[in-house]
């Protein structure tokens, strides 16, 4: 009975994988072939939505002026922008850096945190009820928008279906060492392919908790973001989406950011993501499959997505599986199929993109020598299995214990001054 | 040199499925290829008629492997095993600065440490002899070289770039699959059975199919980055704009 | 076959082992090798720079002419030189001839890049093959063909005329029947665009298909002192039906197609998955979205834009936008716009764009 459960358990393994791969397959051939559904960066109105431009900060100091010289230049009119810098619970230079730039531009309007909740969910629910743009746009603090992109994320709210938009996000600090090089990769088949083609196929792009915005008007209805839940963008990709909007992908909208440039640093915000999409998945499997507003198809890829850091769990316990029926003598009928175990090894779990699919982003986006470093992926394979399902432990624990996670933020590695040289 | 759906459904049932199919069809002659070769290769450091090529049943057809004796390690080769390995495994943590390789290793040792301790314990109950190692490792190679060709295919098919340049690239791969799976064949039987039979499970896992991707991914890297650079500035392959 | 315990004595012994060396060497050969571009790419690092993406660059309908014009007068340096052949960085080296005033006749033939300090005119047939700037207006001939003209004036085209790229005016436009407009064509004022003319980008305050009304701008904007109300914040999905004669303060979301009866009035948005069309005299406050074809009917008045996937047409005397409110008309696959029909603002198509 228990072999029985064992070859089973392989055989489920593998069809995961299996379906896993068809799905960002179908992706990178919607890419290839498929119709290219239009973005609303044409549009020209002179009508535009006033905009909050949110930018939480904690400890921020070696960023801050990089992102606010930035915003303060962009194409965007003055009296239709507010942009307001959190300093939540900074210990550092971060609130003297905000205020001095308040100081010059009226339209900055920083909130200062130093009670109540901490972490980014906590500080973005402070901030929005202080806003008074009809449109909220978020930043992390290291990021480096380009003068047009505040006009080119938030004109598809001319559309009154868009609840949220999430636009490109491109690592700027690739040359420091092979990890920059590879999250690089992740990133441009993540976006230029993963993402596109799900706008493609109107299914559910996902909102990513930077370089994108929503409705303030909907967030608020809704309750604001949930404080217990870690991964609070695709927290609000499924809360929209099941309350019948649509959460869209601006891929010409592009801004840079910086990458973990440590292993370390790299496991934490993995196993972070994990935890809390894995805690998404928790809370709103059932009601995505019963939301009203959606099509079966996307009901049917908001679920593989919901599922996507479940899926290392279930690859970890099926080598597992494959390692005891090893040892138990039943591997006669499985060596031909173990080789379908390992489609999962390049990536196809996480938010990460199989090797085609990052093969096929690097072409789109006129890359050339850097999708020799695909074979290093594999290196990947064994970390990103060992700390999603570390994370996927950590949910199911939250759930079970109704514990309260707290927030972590991801580590800074460029230096006060100049932002990173670019190109 | 335009990709359009036809084109890549054309190209796929042309040149990877034929490959497969072949597979297929004549893995009872491979398989027995291969095991002649491993034979002739490896048949100086065994005695006479110890080596000999076997067959079995394999998916209504017929596998052939080459049967040969096996060594068990000593118990207290595998307790030694054991403990160097759990040692190893808790200093592993130690590795700062390449902890995605150290996730690795403890992955290999941890292997190791229950081959061993099933070899400590229950020797007689490990339910294969070098010949039963022979026998899964070519099925498995069947497997890969049925796969291969149709993920290789799969990948490389739809891109817009000659047939012939993608001909070439599936036989590279498929060549490459065929040398890789013999040579790896040849060398683990060698040291499963001159070295220690305790190794199996990690030759088999660890350094079975996963590897066989790392060569399936690195032909079509090489093969995507010329056309890449071939396609760069020339926006008439692509039909929109964005 | 040697006895294993008699391989050392063999005489092949030497060469078995070097066999087994050089199996095992391969094997290790073949695990690595597919590292080593990437290694090598790792080192050489030929491609690790971030993708390129562009700081300073913003979206606005009128950027080729604007790049253009400022590239040519920062490379003369003189925005009054004599007239004569120069040679000029731009993008690449090229000829500029300087005139004073162009008067081409008919088949004339120009290589280079024109830089016209007052007017310029062409005849029938005449070929203009580089950019041409012109400070003052420019009148061109029929049956022309340029590669791209900007005017600080006025621009007039003859019937028949091709513009291979763009066309822009700081004054209007006026379109005979049967010209070809190029990759954009836009302008500070009103653009009037003749029959059978094709285009992929226009812009214009407004884009008139056909000629335009008499009068000034006042008069000619359909709204006219008409209070527009804020689109509503409501959301009505999947109406049944919307028959003539409907008043509606919401937006309206369809999953399927959707048709707006005549004479209807709707204060909200509108989004359909698959196509949507609006009757005759209809009045939307807000935008017009579709996942399929979008029909505008005849005499019917949009404050917002219209934005769909596949086709947009604009049925005869339409309008879109005022002369304060300037709106898109985007359809991907392709835009038509009736004689009468008007738009102020960008009209826009990856497909074909057609004057019916």
């Amino acid at each position: 009975m228990v072999v029985l459960i064992l070859k089973i358990y392989l055989l489920f393994t593998v069809a995961v994988m299996v379906l896993y791969s068809v799905r960002h397959y179908l992706f990178t051939l919607n890419r290839l072939f498929g119709e290219q559904r239009m973005y609303y960066q044409d549009i020209v109105d002179s009508e535009l939505k006033t905009l909050s431009v949110l930018i939480p900060m904690h400890n921020e100091e070696k960023v801050a002026t990089h992102i606010l010289d930035l915003l303060v230049q962009a194409d965007y009119p003055a009296d239709r922008i507010e942009i307001i810098p959190i300093n939540d619970f900074s210990s550092d230079k971060t609130r003297e850096v905000i205020e001095k730039y308040a100081a010059r531009y009226p339209f900055i309007k920083p909130l200062h945190r130093t009670e109540g909740e901490r972490g980014k969910p906590a500080a973005l629910n402070a901030a929005i009820e202080l806003a008074q743009g009809e449109i909220i746009l978020v930043f992390d603090a290291d990021y480096l928008p380009p003068k047009g992109i505040l006009k080119s994320i938030s004109v598809c709210f001319n559309d009154p279906e868009v609840g949220a938009v999430m636009g490109r996000v491109v690592p700027v600090n690739t040359r420091r060492n092979l990890l920059t090089r590879l999250l690089d990769l992740e990133r441009t088949g993540g976006y230029q392919v993963d993402q596109q083609a799900r706008y493609n196929l109107q299914l559910m792009p996902q909102y990513g908790g930077t370089v994108g915005g929503f409705r303030k008007r909907e967030i608020v209805a809704l309750g604001g973001f949930d404080t217990k839940i870690l991964a609070e963008d695709t927290e609000l990709t499924y809360r929209l989406s099941i309350n019948g909007w649509k959460v869209v992908y601006a891929n010409r909208a592009e801004c840079y950011e910086e990458v973990p440039e440590t292993w370390e640093v790299r496991a934490r915000q993995i196993r972070r993501w994990s935890r809390g999409h894995n805690g998404v998945m928790f809370r709103y499997l059932l009601q995505l499959l019963g939301s009203p507003f959606l099509s079966l198809r996307e009901k049917v890829d908001g679920t593989f997505l919901l599922f996507v850091y479940v899926v290392p769990v279930i690859l970890f316990a099926g080598l597992l599986d494959s390692l005891t029926l090893f040892f138990l003598g039943q591997m006669e009928l499985f060596s031909g199929l173990l080789f379908l175990i390992f489609l999962g090894a390049y990536n196809n779990f996480g938010n990460f993109a199989p090797f085609y699919q990052v093969g096929t982003a690097c072409l789109l986006d006129g890359a050339t020598q850097r999708i020799l470093l695909l074979p290093f992926l594999i290196f990947n394979f064994f970390f990103n299995l060992w700390y999603i399902t570390r994370g996927f432990f950590d949910a199911l624990i939250d759930v079970v214990t109704w514990r309260k996670a707290k927030w972590q933020k991801t580590e800074r590695f460029r230096k006060a001054g100049s932002p990173e040289r670019i190109a | 040199m335009s990709a359009t759906p036809g084109f890549f459904v054309m190209q796929f049932f042309m040149f990877a499925f034929p490959l497969s199919l072949m597979v297929a069809i004549l893995f009872p002659v491979m398989t027995h290829a291969l095991s002649r070769m491993a034979q002739a290769v490896l048949a100086p450091y065994f005695p006479p008629d110890t080596l000999t090529v076997v067959q079995n049943p394999f998916l209504n057809r017929t596998a052939f492997f080459l049967a040969l004796p096996s060594v068990h390690p000593s118990k207290l080769f595998a307790a030694v095993n054991a403990v160097v390995s759990l040692i190893i495994l808790f200093m592993l943590p130690r590795l700062r600065h390449a902890k995605h390789v150290f996730i690795f290793l403890v992955v290999v040792f941890f292997i190791n440490i229950v081959s061993s301790l099933f070899f400590t314990f229950f020797p007689e109950r490990f339910p294969y002899q070098a010949s039963d190692y022979s026998e899964l490792y070519i099925k498995q190679q069947v497997g890969i070289w049925f796969f291969a060709p149709l993920i290789m295919g799969l990948a490389i098919l739809p891109l817009p770039a000659s047939a012939l340049s993608k001909l070439a690239t599936l036989g590279a791969a498929f060549c490459y699959s065929l040398v890789f799976g013999t040579i790896r064949y040849i060398a683990f039987l060698f040291i499963l059975t001159k070295a220690t039979l305790l190794c199996m499970a990690i030759l088999f896992f660890v350094f079975g199919p996963l590897v066989d991707f790392i060569y399936i991914v690195g032909i079509y890297s090489v093969y995507v980055t010329r056309l890449a650079k071939k396609l760069k500035g020339d926006f008439t392959t692509w039909k929109w704009l964005y | 076959m040697a006895e294993d315990g008699a391989l050392s004595k063999s005489r092949f012994a030497g060469a078995y082992r070097m066999m087994l060396a050089v199996i095992l060497l391969l094997l290790i050969v073949l695990f690595v090798l597919p590292f080593v571009p990437g290694i090598w790419e790792f080192r050489k690092r030929q491609d690790a720079a971030p993708l390129f993406v562009s700081m300073d660059y913003h979206k606005y309908p009128r950027y080729f002419a604007s790049s253009f014009r400022k590239k040519l007068i920062d490379s003369l340096n003189d925005p009054h030189a004599a007239e004569g052949h120069r040679e000029l960085q731009l993008s690449k080296r090229e000829q500029v001839q300087i005139i004073d005033q162009a008067d081409f006749p008919p088949g004339t033939s120009v290589e280079h890049i024109l830089y016209v300090s007052r007017d310029l005119a062409s005849g029938d047939s005449v070929a203009l093959r580089k950019e041409v700037y012109v400070r003052g207006s420019a009148r061109i001939g029929p049956r022309n063909r340029l590669q791209a003209l900007a005017a600080d004036g006025d621009i007039s085209i003859g019937r028949g005329t091709r513009f291979l790229r763009w066309l822009d005016a700081e004054g209007s436009v006026h379109a005979d029947e049967a010209c070809r407009l190029g990759i954009d064509a836009a302008c500070g004022g009103a653009f009037a665009i003749g029959r059978f003319c094709s285009f992929m980008r226009l812009f214009g305050l407004p884009v008139q298909a056909g000629e335009l009304p008499a009068g000034d701008d006042e008069a000619r904007d359909r709204a006219g002192a008409v209070e527009v109300q804020v689109p509503s914040d409501s959301i009505e999905r999947n109406p049944a039906s919307i028959p003539p004669l409907s008043l509606k303060s919401a937006s309206i979301i369809s999953a399927e197609s959707l048709t707006v009866g005549d004479y209807s009035v709707i204060r909200g948005h509108i989004k359909a998955h698959r196509d949507l069309v609006l009757g005759t005299h209809v009045t939307v406050t807000g935008n017009l979205f579709a996942e399929g074809s979008i029909e505008i009917g005849a005499d019917s008045m949009i404050f917002g834009t219209i934005f769909s996937q596949q086709r947009v047409v604009i049925r005869a005397s339409a309008q879109i936008g005022t002369k304060d409110r300037i709106k898109s008309v985007i359809g991907k696959k392709g835009v038509v716009l009736e004689q009468g029909a008007r738009v102020y603002g960008l009209v826009m198509t990856e497909g074909k764009g057609l004057i019916a």
